[in-house]
């Protein structure tokens, strides 16, 4: 699963907005911490959700907009892009997340 | 499934493979070195900022204090002159090639139109070359990704001359920049 402390709190409060955004349930249990990925197929729709919160957080950072408290939308993605990319690595999802990257430059 | 929503850097595929190998290459010559297991890590640098030191404008939305993000270290909340060691904070820094074009691009998406996005790396000949009171720790959730951390608590001055003295010591892969061409 995602782990999360103190230091990434800001981490997970952006990854749980921006999840629930997409309206996805098994993309907000994934990024809020509280369950793990089971196979290929799952890993590339938690991969697409992903893809589609960075745009989210994109947008809302080109717009100056702060997201319950926090303005540096674009540090704390980035912590959230090592998690996940991280997790994909570590749980045997590598080339998923290839692929997605590689469709993302199209 | 809704449209896809496309890299800003596909009309610069090319620059990417370039990138890419270049990249492999640095790391094929400089890995394992002895005494350096890390032998060359990478960073991705927004332009106009230095490897390490980031200008205020184009730092992000935190806060800087003397060209150091507040986010990327641990300031003292009793006195910001001072940042604390910590083995959770510090900059950024790819060991992999994936990693590095990954992080270049996903920073990337972030800028406005005609921002550049550069690759700087800094080959390791020995852990001799790391500043005193710094380290590279590993991210224990991405073991592509490295922080440069403080060891021990210091002066924002000292990390100041210390990341410079980096940075002065790190390349900027100029040839090879991708660029953000319209606003995400």
């Amino acid at each position: 699963m995602l782990n999360y402390n103190e230091a990434s709190y800001p981490a997970k409060v952006l990854a749980v907005h921006y999840s629930k955004q997409v309206d996805d349930e098994d993309l907000v249990r994934f990024m809020s911490g509280q369950s793990d990925i089971e196979g290929k197929d799952a890993a590339s729709k938690i991969i697409g959700g992903f893809w589609k919160m960075t745009d989210l957080a994109i947008a809302d950072y080109q717009n100056g907009k702060q997201i319950e408290g926090i303005d540096d939308i674009e540090f704390w993605m980035h912590k959230l892009f090592n998690k996940v990319y991280g997790y994909m690595v570590k749980h045997g999802f590598e080339s998923e997340w290839d692929s997605a990257s590689q469709i993302r430059r199209g | 499934m809704g449209k896809t929503k496309k890299q800003p850097f596909v009309n610069q595929l090319k620059t990417l493979e370039n990138l890419q190998q270049k990249i492999a290459q640095l790391i094929v010559q400089h890995r394992n070195h002895p005494g350096s297991h890390l032998g060359v890590v990478f960073r991705t640098v927004i332009d106009p900022n230095s490897p390490t030191i980031y200008r205020e404008g184009h730092h992000g939305k935190g806060g800087i204090r003397s060209g150091i993000r507040e986010c990327d270290y641990k300031l003292s909340k009793a006195d910001p002159n001072w940042v604390l060691a910590s083995t959770e904070h510090g900059l950024s820094f790819s060991s992999t090639m994936k990693h590095a074009v990954g992080t270049m691009e996903f920073l990337g998406g972030f800028q406005k139109k005609g921002t550049k996005i550069n690759c700087a790396y800094w080959i390791l000949e020995d852990s001799k070359i790391i500043p005193e009171d710094m380290e590279f720790v590993q991210d224990p959730d991405n073991p592509e990704h490295y922080l440069l951390t403080i060891t021990k608590d210091m002066l924002i001055s000292d990390l100041v001359k210390k990341l410079q003295w980096i940075s002065d010591h790190m390349t900027v892969m100029n040839d090879l920049t991708l660029e953000a061409y319209k606003n995400a």
